[in-house]
């Protein structure tokens, strides 16, 4: 039985690249923001979650994250704060899932080779969680869902 | 392919009739296997179904059917060569046998074989062929490049489906259609000799194609027959023959749509879109339905997020181009709501508005985004329009000064194609209709059609200079020579044109004809003196410095201009004649003037001159920003979900599955109305070599350049490589791709990130802190008041995200604005400074700052709305313009034992990274 994977992503690039290469092994569904994917997440017991970071083409009023916290931190320049949030959405994200209470798997697409403190910080708060660059083509792809959804704890 | 052999296998006739003959001579033992192979095929267990095939043939050596199931299971297994040697045993058996020898040929990439067998075979079937093998026949050709048979195959094809009201085909046979119906546009581009017969093939096989669209419903089919396709003339073709209509509103659609309209304008979201699911209901693909629910889900402040917005806008724009609420919807979308970082998507969007719905102020409109995105040529070209059509509009002013602007300001602009005076009423209007077709097919990067159209117009008008100019643009990278001479007709009609003569100067160069090229800027500089410059930079390269030297000099005397100011000033020193008489300098210098003439050395040293990035940025570091957009956007959108399908492709082919690599080489080629890799790639180092330009330095990146280079290197492999992706021999291809995946993928990627890393990543540790400290020290205002040298805490060396020379200056800035407002109010020696360096972290995000903590013990107030108002001078709104250019923060906070903290965020770059 193919395995379910709940794609958030701000565009459509994931979706169809895991339709087009990935659909023999799982069954996609995609929610465009945070909120949505929160909703998908209550109504269906997904096996695991393939979740971009940056969300640049969201509405502002659909970004998750502390609004009035981070304008202030950027000293009142809302522009600033939202951009913020955008390029980190991924995590604030990951953060909302938590604390709604699912503990499935989570992939995130971005590359935190360079950030080995701020990984193992993101993974003792927020596991099971993995991580696959960019740069990384289908395959790559599949073999992490793969690993992520088998040992989860291993991520 | 495998289905039309299993279902042979399973009987699609009648079924007993079939189940008879299939089966006879088959003992029960024998038959019982042959019915669990015939099932395992069925459920794809090939490794099964080979074994239970194989122990039939071991018992009946000769059962054709028998046969046919193995070569069958093998080619499930991607063993292909093995299934082609079973099919061999049973071909002259059966035909199902040797058709599929036939595709197993053609998988494999014996083309020529795969011909011969399916040639053979429709002989033999002679002569109603059935529409399969005409079909493989069809693809087979097409691998061949025999375009002309290809097509006739697929004529025949479509008209046995005809008669026969056989079953709809497969998307496999689709995309070999599409393929063909590409191949054949772009022979017609060619002029091919064949174009010239009365009956065009091109119509034949658009016939083909709508007839495979009727067999689909509605846009669904349209849609499929699209996803299939990846080149925009396809699209093209099959929106205008079959289908992707807008259809219009019946009457109780309309009232719907009406309902729905009115809702929208009232704000009553919910009703909106139950009239917009009533209009879906009626069956509506109307643009009016999609626009609506575009314009619903922009509008309404719960939708969920613009990409479904865009796709129905876009959806309603492709349906009806010339709807122009729709069109600026869109573009609006696009250009507002991201920032401005998706102004280059809207641009065609809004050409092609412009193009159905000229109006002064669309036209303005058009040229404001193309400047915006530095599409210069078609900005002026916009402008110039607008002034020419409409000369009685308001906003004529306004665009006479944005042409003139861009003619000041921008080296190299492209040609104003302005038509010369005294000459519109001569031009006649079918030479306009072609040159703006050229126009218009330039601008959708169909540059081979753009050509045909330009020489038309060109040859109803050959006196037209406009015509002949940007007939020159087309050709000049491919035929430097023609464009030359179309030039220089076009200097003796209208002989003021001064970015002709540019133009005829770079041409020259490219030639290797740097006398010529001299001679040219020799009649330049009497009207444009600040191209001695480029007499300079020629004579140079050449070797000759005395007379580059000599041009510099009349570059100075004669301009006093910005252009090229800057460029001079370093070709100048680098000119100069030595301090020292040393007379090997002289018979150097002697040398280079002998051999630089040389059309080898020239070639030679344009590969080799030209700076790195790496150089550039230590010459021009605030480019940096610049540079780190590009490179980016380079990294994440050319890299990512791109050329990252390399290893599966190449994976795909060894197993025999091309399906990956057709996939693939519309990703990488572009189609349905986007670009390709490839082509951003050439985009974002055309925007590379621009900023260097735009800076008075010429980029070498495609042969110098240490990271991008081999990345260049890739890229026209894969350029050459991606059209052949799918039909090419994998055991050739495969090799290749990889080699290009891991040039790209590995090597480029890191490369591209420890570039960005190693310009933006900076130490800050104490002996940064002092050092910016004594540079404000020295500062007139400062100096000699008595200042006590700041109190600073920081710890070992902090890494953060910012450029050195903007960190300099933020800091100093703030430093000069505490030492400033302190002394405004307090004698000096009772003035404290101090700098606190601290780490922070986000427990939400994992993220870390550095926070430097500029500290005074100024009376006077400072607040957060007199930074951000910019209500104050001294610096600061550079300073904040700095730290935001770095994603940083500037504000204000309360700080024990000081009066208050002028606190810079900025984000920390660990260790490990790069």
């Amino acid at each position: 039985m193919k395995r379910t994977v709940l794609i958030v992503e701000d565009g459509h690039e994931y979706i169809d690249r895991a339709e087009q290469f990935l659909s023999e092994d799982f069954e996609f569904t995609r929610a465009g923001n945070g909120e949505v994917a929160l909703q998908l997440l209550q109504e269906t017991p997904y096996e695991m979650v393939y979740l971009d970071m940056n969300f640049n083409r969201v509405g502002t009023q659909h970004l998750l994250g502390p609004w009035d916290e981070l304008t202030a931190r950027f000293g009142g320049d809302k522009e600033q704060a939202r951009s913020f949030l955008e390029a980190h959405q991924g995590v604030y994200v990951l953060s909302a899932i938590r604390e709604a209470g699912h503990d499935l798997p989570v992939l995130v697409s971005y590359d935190f080779s360079s950030e080995p403190k701020r990984w193992i910080h993101l993974k003792n708060r927020y596991g099971p969680i993995a991580y696959l660059s960019d740069n990384e083509g289908p395959d790559e792809v599949r073999k992490a869902l793969i690993a992520m959804c088998e040992e989860p704890e291993s991520a | 392919m495998h289905w039309s052999t299993l279902l042979f296998i399973l009987g699609t006739g009648p079924v007993h009739a079939q189940d008879e003959l299939v089966e006879a001579g088959l003992s029960e033992t024998e038959l019982e296997r042959f019915r669990d192979g015939v099932s395992a095929l069925a459920e794809e267990r090939y490794q099964d179904a080979q074994g239970q095939f194989w122990r039939v043939h071991l018992t009946n050596r000769g059962h054709p059917q028998t046969l046919l199931g193995l070569g069958q299971a093998y080619w499930g297994e991607g063993q292909l060569k093995e299934a082609l040697q079973w099919f061999d045993e049973c071909t002259h058996l059966l035909e199902d046998c040797a058709f599929s020898a036939g595709e197993v040929a053609l998988a494999i990439g014996n083309t020529d074989e795969a011909v011969d067998r399916l040639e053979r075979l429709a002989e033999e079937q002679s002569p109603d062929v059935e529409r399969r093998v005409r079909w493989g026949l069809m693809k087979a050709y097409l691998a061949q490049e025999e375009i002309v048979r290809a097509v006739e195959e697929s004529v025949q094809a479509s008209q046995y489906d005809r008669d026969q009201e056989n079953d709809p085909w497969t998307q496999d046979d689709l995309q070999s259609l599409l393929m063909l119906a590409k191949q054949v546009r772009e022979l017609q581009g060619q002029e091919k000799p064949w174009e010239s017969s009365e009956t065009s093939m091109w119509p034949d096989l658009l016939g083909v194609l709508q007839s495979a669209g009727e067999g689909m419903e509605g846009l669904e089919g349209v849609e499929a027959l699209e996803a299939a396709s990846f080149q925009i003339e396809i699209e093209e073709a099959a929106r205008r023959r079959f289908g992707g209509i807008d259809r219009a509103l019946d009457g109780a659609q309309q009232e719907l749509a009406r309902a729905a309209r009115q809702a929208l304008s009232a704000r009553k979201w919910v009703e909106a879109e139950q009239h917009l699911r009533s209009l879906a209901a009626e069956g509506s693909q109307s643009s009016e339905y999609w626009g609506l629910t575009g314009r619903l889900l922009l509008e309404r402040e719960d939708t969920p997020d613009w990409s479904e917005a865009e796709r129905a806008l876009r959806m309603a724009n492709k349906l009806a181009p010339s709807n122009q609420e729709w069109g600026s919807r869109l573009v609006r979308l696009l250009t507002e709501g991201f920032g401005g970082r998706r102004d280059k998507e809207a641009l065609p969007v809004l050409f092609e508005l412009v193009a159905q719905n000229p109006t002064p102020e669309l036209t303005m409109q058009l040229g404001d985004l193309s400047s915006k995105v530095g599409e210069y040529a078609l900005a002026t070209r916009s402008y110039t329009e607008l002034v020419e059509r409409w000369p009685g509009s308001t906003l004529v002013e306004e665009a006479q000064d944005r042409v003139a602007a861009l003619e000041r300001g921008i080296p190299g602009a492209a040609v104003v194609e302005a038509q010369p005076e005294g000459l519109e009423e001569t031009v006649q209007k079918g030479a306009q209709w072609h040159y703006h077709l050229s126009v218009v097919l330039q601008g959708r990067g169909r540059p081979e059609e753009a050509v045909i159209q330009a020489r038309q117009a060109v040859d109803l008008q050959p006196s037209w200079p406009v015509a002949m100019n940007h007939l020159a643009g087309l050709l000049v990278v491919d035929s430097p020579r023609e464009a030359l001479s179309l030039w220089e007709e076009s200097l003796r009609q209208a002989p003021d044109q001064v970015q002709v003569r540019t133009l005829r100067v770079d041409a020259f160069l490219r030639l290797a004809q740097p006398a010529s090229a001299l001679k040219e800027l020799e009649v330049l500089v009497g009207t444009a003196p600040e191209y001695h410059f480029r007499r300079a930079q020629i004579h140079e390269s050449q070797g000759n410095l005395v007379a580059a030297r000599e041009a510099l000099a009349d570059y100075f005397s004669g301009y006093t201009g910005v252009l090229f100011r800057e460029e001079a000033l370093a070709l100048n020193a680098s000119v100069a004649p030595p301090d020292s008489g040393q007379p090997w300098v002289l018979f150097l210098g002697l040398g280079l003037t002998f051999v630089g003439g040389s059309t080898g050395v020239w070639r030679w040293r344009r590969r080799r001159t030209g700076l790195s990035l790496a150089e550039f940025l230590d010459r021009e570091p605030r480019s940096y920003h610049d540079l780190a957009r590009v490179l980016a956007g380079m990294r994440h959108e050319v890299l990512k979900h791109n050329t990252t399908l390399l290893p599966t492709v190449a994976d795909a082919l060894e197993r025999g599955d091309r399906g990956p690599a057709l996939d693939a080489s519309g990703i990488l080629l572009g189609g349905q109305g986007t670009s390709g890799v490839i082509d951003l790639w050439d985009r974002y180092l055309g925007e590379l070599e621009a900023i260097g330009h735009s800076h008075g330095v010429r980029l070498n990146l495609r042969f110098i350049d240490r990271q991008i280079a081999p990345m260049c290197d890739a890229f026209d492999s894969l350029r050459q490589l991606a059209p052949r992706l799918h039909k090419g021999r994998p055991e050739f291809m495969v090799e290749k791709i990889r080699a290009i995946s891991t040039a790209v993928n590995e090597v480029g990627y890191r490369e591209l990130g420890k570039l960005l890393h190693e310009v933006c990543v900076l130490e800050v540790d104490r002996g940064l802190l002092e050092d910016v400290w004594r540079r404000v020290a020295r500062e007139p205002g400062i100096v000699g008041r008595g200042l006590a040298a700041p109190v600073l805490e920081a710890s070992e060396g902090m890494n953060v995200r910012v450029f050195r020379e903007d960190f300099a200056d933020i800091l100093a800035n703030l430093l000069r604005n505490a030492c400033e407002a302190a002394l405004s109010d307090r004698p000096s020696n009772e003035v404290r400074i101090g700098i606190r360096v601290v780490e922070e972290m986000d427990p939400v995000t994992g993220l870390s700052w550095v926070a430097i903590r500029v500290l005074d013990n100024a009376l006077s107030e400072l607040s957060n709305d007199m930074i951000h108002s910019r209500r104050i001078g001294r610096g600061i709104g550079l300073a904040l313009d700095l730290a935001k250019r770095s994603q940083g923060s500037l504000v204000v906070e309360p700080e024990d034992g000081w009066s208050k903290a002028v606190v810079l965020r900025l984000s920390m770059a660990e260790e490990a990274e790069g």
